[in-house]
């Protein structure tokens, strides 16, 4: 089944990657901003299909990248003993499809990336996209159109030998190299960035067809200068056509390490006609793309496809079915294939830089997204107070404020270095006014009693700084301290390792009074990793409790999310005024 | 530091019982224009301690003819709500120190960050039987066998700290 990208209600069906424990947050996400229907959630990523302005997407706080569907079907089975040969052509008439469905997905793919640059105007970001999609929106114009389609058409119709270049091609593509070469360019793009700017500026102003004529020659002619330069030493390859011969792509894959070796250093050589190309306006008539796949592939199938194989057997497919170009370095269009036991997913990335990386962030402590999902536990309404008491670089502040306007924010923290970078961040982020910093330490929280109405806080693991003995045996200080300033119906969300969580859990259970003793409501449903609901129970102490006022904190949810090379867990507790 | 912030400032210095509110000496005050939220400032109001927000404007000169007692239907008032923004919004003590009313201990203020860290020897006087916490202190001086063994799954600072004062 292909997805349709584009119904008549202006619903497109986009995908986006989340970390682990993610999910759920961004779920809700997409349900709450974008109204969005047929939400779909799985290990790592989340379907939703919307009609929210392209704007509204690309906000999502609790997600990694943002991508538009291209395809989603059950999961590909091959046997491990079906031949090379027959496994890709299950594989290209599976995901290929019709090809009508691949152009218009184009098209959706180059609106919604002109509907981002225009969005996008007023806030500098280093784009590349924003160059193509300028020149898209621009040749959206009746006459400029019906060139470009017609110019498309005459080079659509090349040359046999050209076309079976290409085809070799899509053989050398290759997911780690691509990496590579993603990278590279990432750092090429910023370095360029204004300068592509502004050469972007010049080429609107001057006439357009002309332009668009010359350059194209140029891009045809660099095309050609990177395929030949791969071809160096891929004789092997060199001449046949023969697509279902496996055994020869994947010989040819082994040459491709050589061939982006040597498109790095044309690329390094000839960086003015490489900025030219990149703004070539060539998409709107989606006859002619030029475009690279990356494939991930996992359980079952990874035993009997490499990425790499999966790559060049789609390419090759895609390329006869389009006359679509490959082109590892600089394409302008990025496919995603993700082929999994649950199931086959194909999308186009909207963002070239995740959704993650957020422009008003400078230095980085926690995770954004992890930071978001915090503060979206603590439902902070107008007015409200919000306090960080070791606030770092700041990071949980500036994704709540973000968020609330009409609420502020108060960040402690111990340290003075830590504390000059969270104010950095603040005033990059302009949120200076609402987020207000103060020194001091976690366990004597300079606070009035009952002041504020949430307490955000990720308990340091340790990792970093090396305290990690002293938050154990400071916790129920620090806890304590949190539940005092916290008023009566206030949250309180914390981020702690999972050692940490389970001290947490020893803390708060352990001096509970009978009437507590029952597991607090949400614990069933949430893994709750450590202390089992009937550990309470073993030390009922009714009237004894180390630091009674923490029993006004109830537990309502756990959450486990991934913080990268650990796992962290967020838990959620409210002030009651027992 | 802006009085939005002083107003919930507190000196938890051992021995004293209320720290509240912390006398502001400023050598430097910055007045910044930002956004006036209506809503924000309209919600804040019945959060603040009044008096210490006059006391603090009325020492830094920011007063304007703000009233000792909180007038009140504020919510409706836009004049009313623009000068509390102002207060607790734009004026910014960015130099100078925070008095601790009891014990006189000072706390500097620098770039506009309040330096609020004690020294060891003064801190943690509250925990426990001192203070506003007082009335949660006593009620656990209980069996001392169970206390202690509690408290080891808590930590042997929270352990040293509680035994100290009994």
């Amino acid at each position: 089944m292909m997805a349709e990208p584009r119904s008549g209600d202006g619903v497109v069906r986009y995908f986006c990657t989340a970390g682990n424990g993610m999910e759920s947050f961004l779920m809700e996400e997409v349900k709450k901003k974008l109204a969005a229907g047929d939400v779909c959630q799985m290990p790592g990523k989340v379907l939703f299909s919307s009609s929210a302005g392209i704007d509204k997407i690309s906000g999502l706080k609790a997600a990694e990248r943002l991508f538009l569907l291209l395809k989603e079907d059950s999961p590909l089975r091959v046997s491990a003993h079906t031949s090379p040969a027959k496994a890709a052509s299950v594989l290209q008439s599976r995901l290929l499809g019709d090809k009508n469905q691949w152009t218009s997905a184009v098209m959706t793919w180059s609106r919604l990336q002109g509907e981002l640059a225009g969005s996008r105007t007023t806030v500098r970001t280093p784009s590349s996209d924003l160059g193509v999609t300028m020149r898209i929106e621009e040749g959206r114009g009746s006459r400029g159109k019906e060139e470009e389609e017609g110019s498309c058409f005459v080079e659509s119709r090349k040359s046999p030998e050209e076309q079976r270049e290409e085809k070799n091609g899509t053989r050398r593509l290759r997911s780690g190299e691509q990496n590579g070469t993603r990278t590279l360019e990432k750092k090429r793009k910023r370095n360029h960035e204004e300068e592509e700017e502004e050469a972007e500026r010049k080429n609107v102003e001057k006439g357009k067809s002309a332009e668009r004529e010359r350059r194209r020659e140029e891009e045809a002619e660099k095309g050609m200068d990177v395929e030949l330069n791969s071809y160096h030493g891929t004789d092997v390859s060199k001449g046949t056509t023969d697509l279902e011969n496996m055994d020869c792509s994947s010989r040819a894959m082994d040459f491709a390490a050589e061939s982006v070796q040597n498109v790095n250093t044309s690329g390094k050589k000839d960086e003015t006609p490489l900025k030219v190309s990149r703004s070539k306006p060539e998409l709107p008539s989606s006859i002619l793309v030029s475009f690279r796949i990356s494939c991930k592939c996992t359980g079952s199938l990874s035993r009997c496809f490499s990425a790499q194989e999966v790559s060049s057997v789609i390419g090759a497919g895609l390329s006869r079915l389009l006359s679509w170009k490959v082109d590892l370095r600089n394409p302008q269009l990025e496919i995603n294939v993700y082929l999994g036991d649950d199931l086959c997913l194909l999308g186009i990335p909207l963002t070239r830089l995740p959704l993650a990386k957020r422009s008003y962030i400078k230095a980085t402590g926690l995770r954004s997204t992890v930071a978001w999902a915090m503060s979206s536990l603590a439902p902070i309404q107008p007015g409200f107070r919000v306090i960080d008491p070791m606030c770092g670089v700041g990071t949980i502040l500036i994704e709540a404020a973000q968020e609330h306007e009409a609420a502020c924010f108060l960040g402690l923290d111990i340290d003075d270095g830590q504390l000059q970078k969270a104010n950095e961040n603040t005033a990059f982020a302009e949120l200076g006014n609402r987020i207000h910093l103060l020194k001091a330490s976690s366990l004597a929280l300079p606070l009035t009693d009952a002041s504020v109405d949430a307490v955000i806080c990720d308990l340091p693991f340790g990792r970093k700084f090396g305290t990690k003995t002293n938050m154990a045996a400071n916790l129920p200080l620090i806890l304590a301290e949190m539940e005092r300033v916290l008023c009566i119906g206030g949250s309180l969300v914390l981020l702690l390792s999972p050692q940490l969580s389970c001290l947490l859990n020893k803390v708060l259970t352990g001096p509970r009074s009978h009437q507590e003793a029952k597991p607090p409501s949400g614990r069933e449903n949430s893994p709750s990793p450590c202390v089992s609901p009937t550990k309470q129970q073993v030390k009922p102490s009714p009237q004894l409790s180390l630091l009674p006022p923490l029993s006004s904190l109830r537990h309502k949810a756990t959450f486990r999310v991934s913080l990268g090379a650990i796992d962290g867990l967020i838990h959620k507790y409210v002030k009651t005024d027992c | 530091m802006k009085l939005l912030t002083h107003n919930m400032l507190t000196s938890h210095v051992k021995g004293v019982s209320k720290g509240y509110p912390l006398l502001i000496k400023a050598t430097e005050v910055k007045v910044n224009e930002v956004d006036f939220n209506p809503k924000f400032v309209s919600r804040m109001i019945p959060k603040l301690e009044w008096g210490a927000l006059v006391q603090a404007a009325e020492g830094l000169g920011h007063r304007q003819d703000l009233p000792g007692e909180l007038v009140s239907d504020y919510e409706q008032n836009e004049d009313f709500l623009k000068k509390v923004h102002r207060i607790l919004l734009e004026v910014e003590v960015m130099e100078g120190c925070l008095q601790c009313p009891e014990s006189g201990r000072e706390f500097p203020i620098s770039k506009g960050i309040p330096n609020m860290l004690l020294n060891e020897d003064e801190a943690l006087s509250w925990l426990p039987g001192n203070g506003p916490r007082q009335e949660n202190i006593y009620c656990y001086s209980k069996s001392s066998d169970q206390a202690h063994q509690q408290m080891f799954t808590c930590g042997w600072r929270a352990v040293r700290a509680f035994l100290w004062r009994k």
